[in-house]
């Protein structure tokens, strides 16, 4: 009955009331999340390199999504997408010219660029322009990559990497070698990093996950987060007002040598960590553990940041 | 008829105006048949291989030493040149880069917009609370010897060049927001060092 009276109630509302409602609503949801409809050129290239043992490939990219993997093939395989996106296709065709690229070969290095060209004075294009790579490498090919607004993703190359970004976002899997990294406000996830390693970060979170080998981080504004899987590796952690945190399984295996500037030092308490200092200004922890594993090493300095042991 | 007209047609003729080309006219025409009657039978002519054995005959009569050694080098020259022919090719083949295509493609995308990047860039209109920096350095006050100062003016400085860097990069047209993100996140430390040096006034 009471449904009744309140469906007959309905009906009394005037009917353009009603719409004027209706619009009211559609309207305040299109101010919070208006849809656009872009129209999307892209123009798709494609070149394969012959590559010989010796050969580094140098990549060199902006507002460029790249990912660099390995093949069995003894060839460079490069997959190149240069996009343009606006609502008008017209406009979006005409400043897809704007971006360019360059697959070349000098002596033994080969290199794949794409680069946004506007002529001195020209205003910034209204499409939005963005390239996207996919380059395939025999294993043993050495890679340096250069970044810039973009997003960089490498897996499976054992011949090292030398790597310089900014404002870009990079994954790494299964990469080894002696390994260079300069990344500024861009974050690094690597996985399965083995080798000479050296990062140089700033402004960027590092994640890194079963490491092998000689690790030298220096870090500035960021938070390094290490998960070590009992790997046996050298770590050297220098970080400026940044937060270190190291996981492990098995964290009583690693000597530990940790100091912290203006921070704290955090480490379970079924651990039995020597603080050789411990004021507000500055900490000191050692640990050296019963099976020592050889040259298993954790060392981390911090200036004004946290650093902790364990979960 | 015909033998009534003739006179007439005759005395016409006799009347019209005589032309006559001039001497070199006459050699070009006689040229061009000349070198079209030599292609023509260049065309037609057999072609005679000799056999290996002539040369050979030819080879073994020809007397001085000079010429042969004038030979040999040419031999030597041949050598090299395929020689060097072979690098070049093996090189280039070493090193090609095979061009497979460049094709355009179109498609659409439907992204959510949320607000327009000059509706965020113009969000800043606290800018003039930073020029508290300069008039710091400008009144030469001694909060600026100190090195806490000029190690969040460095910050500063850095954070202000990497806003300049990003705000041309940022686009409506993207659906993903990550650099926008970015640029507030870099807003937020900028406050935070602007917080810290007045703190320190």
């Amino acid at each position: 009955m009471q449904l009744f009276q309140f469906s007959y109630n309905a009906t009394r509302i005037p009917r353009q009331s009603l719409y004027c409602l209706w619009l009211l609503v559609l309207g305040t949801f299109s101010l919070h999340a208006q849809e656009i409809t872009l129209q999307v050129v892209t123009k798709n290239i494609t070149e394969t390199i012959a590559y010989k043992t010796g050969d580094e490939l140098n990549i060199e990219g902006e507002k460029a999504e790249v990912e660099v993997l390995s093949w069995d093939k003894n060839e460079v395989f490069v997959t190149m997408k240069l996009i343009s996106k606006h609502p008008e296709r017209r406009i979006a065709k005409e400043e897809l010219e704007k971006i360019k690229y360059e697959i070349t070969r000098e002596g033994n290095q080969l290199y794949i660029r794409n680069y946004i060209e506007l002529a001195e004075g020209e205003k910034k294009p209204l499409s939005n322009l963005k390239a996207q790579f996919v380059v395939s490498v025999p294993e043993d090919c050495p890679v340096t990559l250069a970044n810039y607004f973009g997003s960089a993703s490498l897996q499976d190359l054992n011949n090292g990497l030398n790597l310089n970004s900014e404002f870009c976002t990079i994954g790494l899997t299964n990469v080894s070698g002696t390994i260079g990294i300069k990344t500024r406000f861009g974050d690094l996830e690597g996985d399965q990093i083995e080798g000479d390693v050296s990062i140089e970060a700033k402004r960027s979170n590092i994640t890194l996950r079963r490491l092998g080998g000689k690790f030298d981080i220096q870090a500035k504004y960021g938070t390094i987060e290490i998960f070590a899987d009992q790997s046996a590796f050298d770590l050297n952690i220098d970080a400026d007002r940044s937060d270190v945190y190291f996981y492990d399984a098995r964290m009583q295996d690693y000597k530990y040598n940790l100091a912290a500037h203006h921070g704290n030092i955090s480490v379970p308490k079924r651990m039995d960590f020597n603080f050789t200092e411990n004021t507000p200004e500055f900490k000191r922890a050692f640990l050296l553990p019963k099976d020592e594993l050889g040259g298993v090493r954790v060392a981390i300095n911090v200036s004004f940041g946290d650093i902790r042991i364990g979960p | 008829m015909n033998d009534k007209n003739k006179p007439i047609l005759d005395d016409a003729l006799s009347k019209l105006p005589n032309y006559e080309p001039e001497d070199q006219l006459w050699d070009k025409i006689e040229g061009g048949l000349e070198a079209r009657k030599l292609q023509d039978a260049l065309a037609k002519l057999p072609v005679y291989e000799p056999e290996d054995q002539v040369w050979a005959a030819i080879e073994t009569n020809l007397p001085t030493q000079g010429t042969t050694i004038v030979r040999r080098l040419g031999r030597v020259a041949a050598i090299a040149a395929s020689v060097a022919v072979l690098l070049v090719a093996g090189w280039y083949l070493m090193g090609q880069i095979r061009h497979t295509g460049e094709t355009i493609t179109y498609s659409e995308e439907v992204i959510k917009g949320t607000f327009s990047t000059a509706q965020f860039v113009a969000l800043d209109d606290d800018e003039e609370a930073f020029e508290i920096i300069q008039i710091l350095r400008e009144r030469n006050d001694p909060i600026t010897a100190s090195p806490e100062f000029q190690s969040l003016e460095q910050d500063l400085n850095e954070l202000n060049e990497a806003k300049q860097d990003l705000i041309p990069v940022i686009h409506d047209y993207e659906a993903n927001p990550r650099l926008k993100i970015q640029l507030a996140k870099i807003e937020r430390e900028r406050s935070d060092v602007l917080k810290q040096i007045i703190k320190m006034i």
